[in-house]
């Protein structure tokens, strides 16, 4: 007696449920990564700048508006990678002219951080 | 403390103060990584001197670098800006093809060899540019002009 067809259909599933695993995963990481490849790693290379501030009653700056919310990357090592996000407005978006966008020069941002003592 | 890096900090200050006046203005360079990548080693050809000068500058100033060192600074703004720039003007096919394919590609230049061997010539031809890879030993073949890459997603010969 031969195996029924039957028996085997939950190998069928399960091997092509890894199929829509791995689909999916290509499709929502070229959608984070406005339609490339990932990039990982990237910027271990460099500190872009050396000097930090840090502002003690991050607070009181506030009332100027100048403070923007920044949450969506890891600023510890995301540094010339958050330089293309200056000149481009996108975190994947590269340019190559030889000279930045009016205003990149002042738009570096100061990372704070709350006083804990 | 000023040298301390934050640490889970949540928020950024953007100071839109420009720099005073008695600081002279330079253009800043409006190349992203994979372009500045692309074109590093043209920059290192064509800007060596500068480059080197500034670095001796700051290592004599004792810490005062980039106060003191700012003229030599804008040597090497000036400089990797005309580097690219030429690239832009005579090169953009080629540039933009090896840019594209770093930005593909995890900035791994070992996955890009054909389109950097047009980029090569074409600066070579164009600008008198050549990439050479600093310290590497004489008697090989330098890795760029070998034609399989051994860490490349293809295995075979890329050119």
């Amino acid at each position: 007696m031969g195996v029924p067809f039957e028996a085997l259909l939950p190998y069928g599933i399960v091997i092509s449920m890894f199929g829509v695993t791995g689909a999916g995963l290509w499709v929502s990481k070229r959608f984070m990564n406005e339609g490339k490849k990932n990039r990982w790693n990237s910027d271990l290379w460099d500190r872009q700048s050396e000097y930090r501030l840090l502002i003690e009653g991050a607070d009181d700056v506030a009332e100027d508006g100048r403070i923007k919310e920044f949450g969506h990357t890891n600023h510890q090592f995301l540094a010339v990678m958050e330089r293309d996000l200056r000149i481009t407005g996108s975190l994947r978006g590269q340019s190559s002219n030889h000279i930045a966008p009016k205003g990149f020069e002042v738009s570096n941002p100061w990372k704070l951080e709350k006083r804990i003592y | 403390m000023a040298q301390r890096d934050a640490r889970f900090n949540q928020q950024v200050l953007v100071d839109t103060t420009p720099m005073p006046d008695h600081i002279p203005k330079v253009d800043e360079i409006g190349a992203t990584s994979a372009p500045l990548f692309s074109a590093a080693y043209f920059i290192g050809d064509r800007c060596k001197a500068f480059n080197d000068d500034y670095m001796k500058c700051k290592e004599e100033a004792n810490g005062r670098g980039e106060f003191d060192c700012m003229k030599e600074g804008r040597k090497v703004t000036r400089c990797a800006a005309s580097v690219i720039k030429d690239i832009n003007t005579h090169c953009l096919q080629e540039f933009k093809a090896h840019w594209e394919c770093l930005e593909n590609n995890n900035h791994y230049l070992f996955e890009c060899r054909k389109p950097e061997q047009s980029l090569n010539s074409c600066v070579f031809e164009k600008l008198g540019l050549k990439k050479s890879i600093p310290g590497a030993p004489e008697n090989e073949v330098p890795v760029h002009l070998r034609p399989k890459q051994k860490y490349a997603q293809f295995p075979g010969r890329q050119f």
